[in-house]
């Protein structure tokens, strides 16, 4: 019963407008009050909730990336996408998501890499005859790559919500593999519509120009390889390799790049707190609700039913994969991660799945979330961004859901595609 | 009355982002004391998460004025005018009740603990959960605010 006013408080809450966060909080604050519990003990798994130290890689991370972002690295990317994928049919959306995974690569970001990416793709892909919506589409597609190649905020999220010692280097290792996939499929479905549509092949800029673009790209690039080496050489915890990344990224922001004044790092930290103390807020009041949700054995009572209903682990797989991409329509990734992490998790482990490779799997399903309606942030941006109604993206958007939905499949059922690195 | 707001707000992320720029500075110290000195602060962790939280508290309050928190619009927009008013004013009363258990739990935990010390550190443990109840107040004060017709700003949500 308590399970019940719980979800109904939540989800009314939702309805009205009410912030994520504090909807979470609130009626966690209810079903204390029911329970006899003091609402005290909510807050105080509020502020338990982000007294992590592991957590504190997400406002690095954060940072890391939005100043990233101010050194104008999304247009080097895009010249080195370009120089290799441009005179492939319909190129610019090859150059799309081949800057996007890239950018992925740097920020960890799927946000950012659509405002990034988008803002300057789209104009282009327009001028040069591609739909507007398509645009859309594929930068949209195309930025959930930036929550599986490494480092993503999200995978930390995930570690620290599994209650059992999952290591963030092998679950970034992990993502190398499925992201490449994605990135191979989304390209295939960009082929098949460019085809269909007629859209034009690029002009190759040179092998000089590549060669120059990608020298001008590399240091940008390099942040991804210090953090992902640095965590699995054993030199830095996650904590510090972002940390260790934001240093850097303001040397070559500043030295290399010098596109990285004092106005760029204003608008950088300011826009990073704003981003952390709203996602970290989440991520506590997540712990509350996630907290209570252990307190009335939500996790045993669904790993019961889904039990009870068969013992067949690609059923089971597949029923929780429905689970994930429904879930992730209507809420945002970071508290779906810390609230259904803990309750899916003991069942994929029953039948004998790899914690790393469910971290995966859950990025992926519920980054697809992500550009999901009704709430799907990343859509919701780059209909912003390419100036369309999220109605009209979402009418031609079929072919990439369908795309990165296959490219779930097969991470999911094919374990070793996450694996195959680890270790 | 707006202006003040406005002030209170914008210097809670301004507390928020100066907090950000020194945890950075106290790991990047932790890093080089390490590798550079031998010798790992026994301070630095604890100090950090310290001020994560006066990060997340003031930030996430500023949030409530400066709307910049995650919320879902598809479904109030889409209702009839009186009653997506109502939605509205709904939500506002929503967030202050929370403010107002935040800022009284807060302050219960804050003086509870005020006379303990954080052993790495040195100070009282209350200092780490006081963003708790300032958070709490602020809250209470941009969702009354709010409902009172004091202008909320409308900002893009960023992730």
């Amino acid at each position: 019963m308590e399970l019940i006013i719980l979800f109904a408080t939540l989800l009314g809450l939702l309805v009205i407008g009410v912030p994520v966060a504090f909807a979470l909080l609130i009626s966690s604050m209810v079903v204390f009050a029911i329970l006899g519990l003091n609402p005290l003990v909510a807050v105080q798994r509020l502020s338990a909730g982000i007294d992590v130290f592991t957590l504190m890689a997400i406002p690095f991370f954060i940072f890391a990336g939005d100043l990233m972002t101010q050194t104008g690295i999304a247009a080097r990317l895009i010249r080195v996408a370009e120089g290799i994928f441009g005179r492939i049919r319909g190129g610019l959306g090859h150059v799309d998501i081949g800057a996007s995974m890239m950018f992925g690569a740097v920020s960890g970001s799927a946000i950012a890499s659509v405002s990034a990416i988008g803002s300057t793709m789209i104009p282009i892909m327009e001028e040069r005859g591609y739909d507007r919506a398509f645009s859309v589409n594929v930068t949209s597609a195309a930025a959930i790559l930036g929550l599986i190649i490494p480092p993503s905020h999200n995978m930390i999220i995930y570690a620290a919500a599994s209650g059992i010692s999952i290591s963030i280097g092998d679950l970034f290792v992990a993502g190398i593999l499925p992201g490449l996939l994605c990135a191979a499929v989304l390209m295939v479905t960009v082929s098949i519509i460019a085809a269909r549509k007629g859209y034009p092949k690029g002009d190759f800029p040179g092998v000089r120009v590549l060669i120059t673009s990608a020298i001008s790209a590399l240091p940008g690039l390099m942040t991804a390889v210090i953090i992902v080496v640095g965590i699995l050489g054993g030199v830095f915890t996650p904590t510090e390799s972002s940390a260790v990344a934001i240093v850097y990224t303001l040397i070559i922001g500043v030295v290399v790049y010098r596109s990285l004044g004092i106005a760029q790092f204003q608008a950088a930290v300011v826009n990073a707190a704003k981003t952390t103390s709203m996602i970290m807020l989440i991520i506590g009041s997540a712990a509350a609700f996630g907290w209570l949700l252990a307190l009335l054995e939500a996790p045993r009572m669904l790993s019961d039913l889904i039990l009870g209903v068969t013992d067949s682990p690609i059923l089971i797989i597949a029923m929780v994969l429905v689970c994930l991409l429904l879930l992730g329509t209507f809420m945002d990734m970071a508290p779906l991660i810390i609230i259904v992490t803990p309750i899916f998790l003991p069942v994929m482990q029953a039948i004998g799945m790899d914690p790393v490779h469910f971290g995966i799997i859950m990025m992926l399903a519920l980054g697809i979330g992500l550009i999901t309606p009704p709430v799907g942030t990343v859509l919701f941006v780059a209909s912003a961004v390419g100036k369309i109604r999220m109605e009209e993206t979402v009418k031609s958007m079929w072919p990439f859901y369908l795309a990165l939905i296959i490219s779930l499949l097969i991470v999911a059922y094919i374990p070793q595609i996450s694996l195959a690195l680890v270790g | 009355m707006r202006r003040f707001l406005d002030r209170l707000a914008h210097l809670a992320v301004l507390l928020a982002a100066t907090c950000l720029v020194t945890m950075t500075a106290i790991i990047s110290y932790q890093v080089v004391a390490r590798y550079g000195f031998n010798a790992s602060p026994a301070w630095s962790e604890r100090l950090s998460l310290v001020l994560l939280a006066y990060l997340v508290f003031f930030g996430a309050a500023a949030g409530v004025r400066l709307n910049f928190h995650i919320c879902i619009l598809a479904i109030r927009d889409a209702l009839p005018k009186p009653l997506s008013s109502l939605a509205v004013a709904a939500t506002h009363v929503a967030v202050a009740a929370c403010g107002i258990v935040i800022l009284l739990a807060g302050y219960e935990l804050t003086s509870a603990l005020w006379g303990f010390a954080i052993p790495s550190l040195g100070i009282p443990r209350g200092l780490a959960l006081l963003p708790l109840p300032c958070s709490g107040l602020m809250i209470t004060l941009f969702s009354v605010a709010n409902l009172a017709g004091f202008g909320q700003q409308t900002e893009e949500t960023s992730v």
